[in-house]
């Protein structure tokens, strides 16, 4: 056993070595099996983040639509008014114009640009503006030389196209004084354009429409033009300035560009792409406006579309590793349990090997194969002690006819109880020295002498040892010998001597009653052995 | 460019420095658009001089000259620090609040060091191209927009050499 301790490491010991193959085991399964899940509900929940993103995307750019219907519906129902109904002076078309502006809380502002002479042939400008100010509606004339609305896209387009038309935003200088977009629908008379009405969108308002529909924390929600100039952006200084394009420019993004490309040729989708403010990888829905044709972009971090998938990706996680410490647990407790036997079956073995044939496994249960390799070793062990002892006497018997006999004095002392259990065959009770001084005989175990009869039948006797206790075993050798005057040494001077002897160390405390007793034959010869054995308890 | 962009009309001039990257930044690509090179087809008129009367010259040369020294400086300066350049151009964009951006002002600033440069190098610049000069004017004066043909050395003064 001790050669085989030596052979493997401590730690490699059986319940070391099972516990740790079936937590390998188990553990790589589990792990293949969580990456497995892992894998297929992330792309379940990637897709579903995906397509809710796109949802609401759509969603948000027919809302966008339907506010913009607002405005570009009141353009054209005024324009449509005017191919009808010719206001008869400058105050009948304010008065047109300041209450349609009322009806339309979407609308920033509202024209009647005529073109030359349209309106009164002896004006060539007329150009009626009412719009909203901090200070409630204002109403001005954009005739002045300066402004030259004939030259602006909001009126050149319409007219030239005969068709209403969204305008690129600009700063309405001399205007609305704001960042805008217009909505200008065509007066068409005879095939003959008689201006445009407008709408305005105030942009900053429609900013702020827009950043709402942002999602999650670092999400943002974009809006460009059919020619990819930014209407709504995360970067205010983007509106107006920057197109789409630009931007793909300025980043040396052909990848953006082509995005680009799809986005003003209204086309929808879901890409992933390189955030082109933080360069970190996010997904974008694009849809197109209804109406207007322009296009909305939402833009979410990737690892916000994919924080549930984490999250759910941690809770696995933890449970696996809950799951591997419960079984570690239950495999440890289930191996501590079954080699509890097998440390006791080597205890035993230890104890046979060291000659203590009373050797015995407790808490045997039989049934496993480790309760069965325990029972046997009971049975062996009483098979060889009756068999030791069988041999003993069944050897001295048969050819005993001198009637010689034997006598055996078996103890085993329990080091940590300092129980000695003994048996006597016929053998002298050893003599016990107590600590505390008085000698005595140890109580006398039942038993013939061995070579006598065939049956042996022997008692058992138990004594406690205390520390201090010393004991001497002998043979008759000692007590029966005889000096000149034919008189025995005798028990009472061995325990004399016991009780009178310095706690020495053994073979000089033997040495002393060897002498006392040769001392006491003189040169009587010595016609029996003699065996002594010295024992004291020590702790 | 917005009217050609809304398809509100058919064709439009743009020139190489300006309106072409215009339509680039409206996703337009160069394979989309049919472009009739006016320089390749012959007509590579002179543009964008600086103007006087004949009096205001006469009056006071030196302030003239002095003028044109500083402009040309002026765009020395810029192509050798475009940076700096674009800077102070953005800042006056955003004054004005225009509908104009960084990478547009680039390649304008680009474009129109090639164009400037091309002929005549830094040294020369300003120099008016003679045979521009000649063939504007028989052109003009070929279709009547002109009365007469504008002899080359009459129109212009040499103001951007050194004194």
């Amino acid at each position: 056993m001790t050669a085989i301790a030596r052979l493997r490491p401590h730690w490699l010991r059986l319940r070391t070595r099972f516990t740790v193959f079936v937590l390998a085991g188990v553990g790589l399964i589990s792990l293949a099996m969580a990456l497995l899940t892992y894998h297929g509900s992330s792309q379940a929940l990637l897709a579903a983040r995906q397509e809710h993103l796109m949802a609401f995307a759509k969603s948000q750019a027919w809302e966008l639509a339907r506010s913009l219907g607002q405005v570009s519906g009141t353009a054209r129902n005024l324009s449509t008014t005017l191919e009808v109904w010719h206001p008869a002076d400058s105050d009948e078309a304010l008065a047109m114009l300041r209450h349609q502006l009322k009806e339309a809380p979407k609308v920033y502002g509202m024209a009647l640009a005529y073109a030359p002479f349209a309106f009164d042939s002896r004006k060539r400008f007329y150009a009626p503006y009412i719009y909203r100010s901090p200070q409630g509606f204002k109403e001005l004339n954009l005739d002045s030389p300066t402004y030259d609305y004939l030259a602006q896209d909001w009126f050149l387009i319409p007219n030239q196209l005969q068709m209403p038309n969204w305008a690129e935003p600009y700063f309405d200088e001399g205007g609305g004084e704001v960042l805008m977009t217009t909505y200008s629908a065509p007066m068409v008379k005879n095939g003959q354009v008689l201006g445009v009405a407008t709408a305005d969108v105030d942009l900053e308002r429609l900013g702020r429409e827009v950043a709402g529909l942002a999602v999650g924390q670092r999400g943002y929600a974009f809006l460009i033009t059919k020619q990819g100039t930014f209407l709504a952006a995360p970067e205010e200084s983007w509106v107006m300035r920057e197109t789409f394009f630009s931007l793909a420019e300025g980043l040396q993004r052909p990848d953006m560009r082509a995005l680009g490309q799809r986005m003003v040729r209204g086309s929808s989708g879901l890409v992933r792409v390189a955030d082109w403010r933080s360069g970190r990888p996010a997904w974008l829905a694009f849809v197109p406006v209804p109406g207007p044709g322009w296009s909305l972009g939402v833009m979410a971090p990737e690892d916000e579309v994919l924080a549930p998938v984490v999250s759910l990706a941690r809770q696995q996680t933890l449970w696996a590793l809950g799951g591997l410490a419960a079984l570690v647990l239950v495999v440890w407790w289930m191996v501590v349990r079954l080699t509890e036997p097998l440390h006791h079956l080597v205890a035993a073995a230890r104890r046979l090997a060291g000659g203590d044939l009373s050797t015995h496994v407790e808490d045997v249960r039989p049934g496993d194969e480790v309760g069965d390799l325990a029972q046997s070793f009971n049975v062996m062990v009483d098979d060889l002690k009756r068999y030791v002892q069988e041999l003993v006497n069944a050897q001295i018997i048969p050819d005993n006819e001198m009637c010689m006999f034997v006598t055996v004095f078996y103890g085993v002392y329990g080091i940590k109880t300092g129980q000695l259990r003994y048996v006597s065959a016929g053998h002298p009770s050893p003599l016990l020295r107590r600590a505390s001084g008085p000698v005595e005989q140890l109580p006398r175990a039942q038993g013939l002498a061995l070579g006598i009869m065939d049956d042996l039948r022997l008692e058992m006797g138990r004594i406690n040892l205390e520390v201090g206790d010393t004991l001497l075993v002998f043979t008759d050798g000692l007590d029966e010998a005889i000096n000149q005057d034919n008189q025995m040494y005798g028990l009472g001077r061995v325990g004399q001597w016991l009780a009178q002897a310095l706690p020495n160390d053994a073979p000089q405390m033997l040495d002393d009653l060897i002498a006392d007793w040769r001392g006491f034959t003189g040169p009587v010869e010595q016609f029996d052995d003699l065996t002594l054995l010295l024992f004291r308890r020590r702790e | 460019m917005a009217p050609f962009l809304s398809r509100a009309v058919d064709a439009a001039s743009a020139m190489l420095y300006n309106e072409i990257h215009v339509l680039y930044q409206a996703g337009i690509d160069q394979e989309e658009l049919n472009i009739f090179d006016l320089d390749k087809l012959g007509f590579a008129f002179p543009e964008d001089g600086i103007y006087a009367r004949e009096s205001t010259w006469q009056d006071n040369p030196d302030l003239c000259r002095r003028f044109i020294q500083a402009t040309l400086e002026g765009w020395r300066l810029a192509f050798k620090e475009p940076e700096t350049a674009l800077a102070a151009t953005m800042k006056r964009v955003d004054d004005s609040r225009l509908a104009s951006n960084q990478a547009h002002q680039r390649w304008m600033l680009k474009v129109m060091s090639q164009i400037i440069t091309e002929r005549v190098g830094l040294e020369k610049m300003g120099e008016l191209d003679p045979r521009g000069l000649e063939l504007a004017g028989q052109l003009l004066f070929k279709h009547g927009f002109l009365p007469r043909a504008t002899p080359t050395g009459t129109f212009s003064v040499p103001a951007w050499q050194k004194p």
